[in-house]
């Protein structure tokens, strides 16, 4: 209001020699005419029409005092709701661009304004909260998983010393299913894990590895577990920055779901392009539910022998270093292709389709 | 053979010396890093077991200060499963080998075996049971003297058996053991029976009958 007044004031003051031309030049001029002929000859015209005058005086007064308010207000208002809202938009724009796990909190710009000032304070609890309860989370998986090791190693230990007595066969299959319960539980762990510490970004270290190479060099590994094989065929140089653990992972899960999956006789197809890597299988169920695919515990209808984290894994991963990761079905072939970011060298570009690797 | 368990889980600190006892091995436990310390530093042991999480601090330590006063004592240093830098850390220290937590009792067993194997056979590479002879260091096998052809699979398979003699393994630990860590990611255990079936065949095929006994699919032991 205080801006408003004292804008208004000046804008007047300065329009103040405007009005007295106006006044003076203009419908006030008959009157200057008829005092000066007053003064010289003694005597007053008829033909005045004053009346007129002072109407056509009043009128342009009225809209000119009318105009210099609005444009006066309008201005003014403008600039005022500009920086009235600018401390508003300022914190808009830093929560619209944070994300929770990544960002810290954001400084909010300073303001003397009660309301937004209220509002920025409690974005700022909210966001710590926020950070807090995640931060919470993430170590809870991690602990509890690490917690859990042991644990687990005592059963196993356990589990072999039973083994040793003199067990009737009933007895073995119970050991036996135990066995298996405790696998089950230490894959589990291990994805769970797994997830939390990419979550907590523990796997920093990186370095530069040929992909090519590198899936040569894992695919003995499948063939000692699976009797199907796997093709690879390639475009030689791509090389990619990562962690190679965390690479072998992914490889890993993506390899052995497809291997899983693949009906028997089928060899599942690897091929490594100029900026992707994709691996697909011929399988009879239908196409899969994107929607679902990669969260966690969701996708077992298919893959019985998963522990329903391996695809939720490979799309952290893929999230980690910004990769893309997408899923296609055409005619019984599931296609897995991973686009690799910027990260990726491109050193050859010349693909030599020719290039056939057979287990 | 003297061994020092550093292990703050009493039972299975316990169920390792039971499971090492029956080869000559003479296990003593201890729960925390302190005790350790003064262990190592007053007697002389031929193998230590080292677990890396300790209640009252880490076995890093305790492995550093053991190589400092006595280098030639053999260390396997137990790290959980994703701790890899600390298994390389250990390693770079002086540790011999590493195992990871959750493990069987029979690749403990197989690992003490080979690091006692490496330090103290001092020549003597040949594994004995009964009939059935094994040198390590040409990797070949011999039944009543003829020589067995195996794959490189059925070779640890069989080294692993025998290491273990009169105790049951579990199909676990073998396939653990023959595929390495990728038996993680395994849906059944084929590999193993695959592999043991081989094995007994060429075996048999020598004469070397009923020394891999089955016992319902659930593990194996090898009857000396």
């Amino acid at each position: 209001m205080k801006h408003l007044s004292l804008t208004l004031a000046a804008v007047m003051l300065l329009c103040a020699p405007v009005f007295y031309f106006l006044t003076t030049r203009f419908y006030a001029e008959d009157l200057i005419d008829v005092v000066e002929d007053y003064r010289m000859t003694g005597k007053i015209e008829d033909d005045l029409d004053l009346e007129q005058d002072v109407i056509e005086g009043m009128m342009l007064q009225y809209i000119l005092i009318a105009s210099v308010i609005s444009v006066t207000v309008f201005f003014t208002t403008r600039r005022l709701t500009k920086r009235l809202w600018k401390t508003f938009d300022d914190t808009l724009g830093k929560i619209e661009h944070f994300k929770l796990g990544k960002d810290k909190i954001p400084e909010f710009a300073h303001t003397d304004i009660r309301e937004f000032a209220r509002l920025n304070e409690t974005l700022a609890k909210l966001l710590h909260r926020n950070i807090d309860s995640y931060k919470i989370q993430k170590e809870f998986t991690e602990n509890a998983s690490h917690e859990l090791q042991t644990p687990i190693a005592i059963i196993r230990a356990d589990l072999d010393m039973l083994l040793q007595e003199d067990l009737n066969a009933r007895e073995l299959k119970i050991v036996d299913n135990m066995y298996d319960v405790t696998r089950r539980l230490e894959q589990l762990n291990h994805s769970l894990l797994l997830l939390a510490k990419i979550e907590n970004s523990q796997y920093e270290e990186k370095e530069h590895i040929v992909l090519h190479d590198f899936i040569q060099m894992l695919l003995p590994e499948y063939a000692k577990i699976y009797t199907n094989s796997i093709t690879l065929t390639s475009c030689n140089g791509l090389d990619i920055s990562a962690n190679k653990a965390l690479l072998e992972t992914l490889v890993n899960n993506l390899a052995i779901n497809a291997l899983r999956n693949t009906t028997a006789g089928i060899p599942v197809e690897m091929s490594i392009n100029r900026k992707t890597l994709s691996i697909s299988n011929m399988s009879e169920t239908g196409g899969l539910d994107r929607k679902t695919l990669f969260s966690r515990f969701n996708n077992r209808t298919c893959n019985k022998s998963g522990n329903g984290l391996g695809l939720a894994i490979v799309k952290q991963i893929c999230d980690y270093y910004g990769w893309d990761i997408t899923y296609t079905y055409d005619k019984g072939r599931h296609t897995f292709t991973v686009a690799f970011g910027q990260d990726t060298n491109k050193k050859a570009l010349t693909c030599d389709k020719g290039k056939g690797f057979r287990l | 053979m003297k061994i020092l368990i550093v292990e703050d889980e009493k039972q299975l600190s316990d169920n390792i010396v039971k499971f090492l006892a029956a080869d000559n091995y003479l296990c003593e436990q201890t729960f925390t890093a302190s005790d350790a310390l003064m262990r190592v530093s007053v007697y002389d042991y031929d193998c230590v077991l080292l677990d890396l999480m300790l209640p009252d601090g880490s076995g890093l330590d305790v492995l550093r200060r053991l190589k400092k006063r006595k280098p030639d004592t053999g260390v396997i240093i137990v790290s959980a499963k994703d701790s890899i830098d600390d298994k390389i850390e250990g390693l770079q220290i002086g540790a011999d080998d590493y195992i990871s937590k959750p493990y069987n009792l029979s690749e403990l067993k197989i690992r003490i075996f080979a690091l006692m194997r490496r330090r103290y056979s001092k020549g003597n590479n040949r594994l004995v049971s009964s009939n059935v002879e094994v040198d390590m260091q040409s990797k070949t096998v011999i039944v009543d003297g003829q020589a067995v052809m195996l794959t490189k699979t059925e070779y640890d398979l069989l080294v692993f058996m025998i290491c273990n003699r009169n105790k049951v393994v579990s199909k676990t630990a073998i396939a653990e053991h023959i595929v390495g860590e990728i038996a993680d990611l395994m849906d059944n255990f084929n590999v193993v029976f695959t592999h043991i079936k081989n094995l007994k065949k060429k075996l048999e095929a020598t004469g070397c009958r009923d020394r891999i006994k089955t016992l319902y699919g659930t593990g194996y032991k090898w009857i000396e």
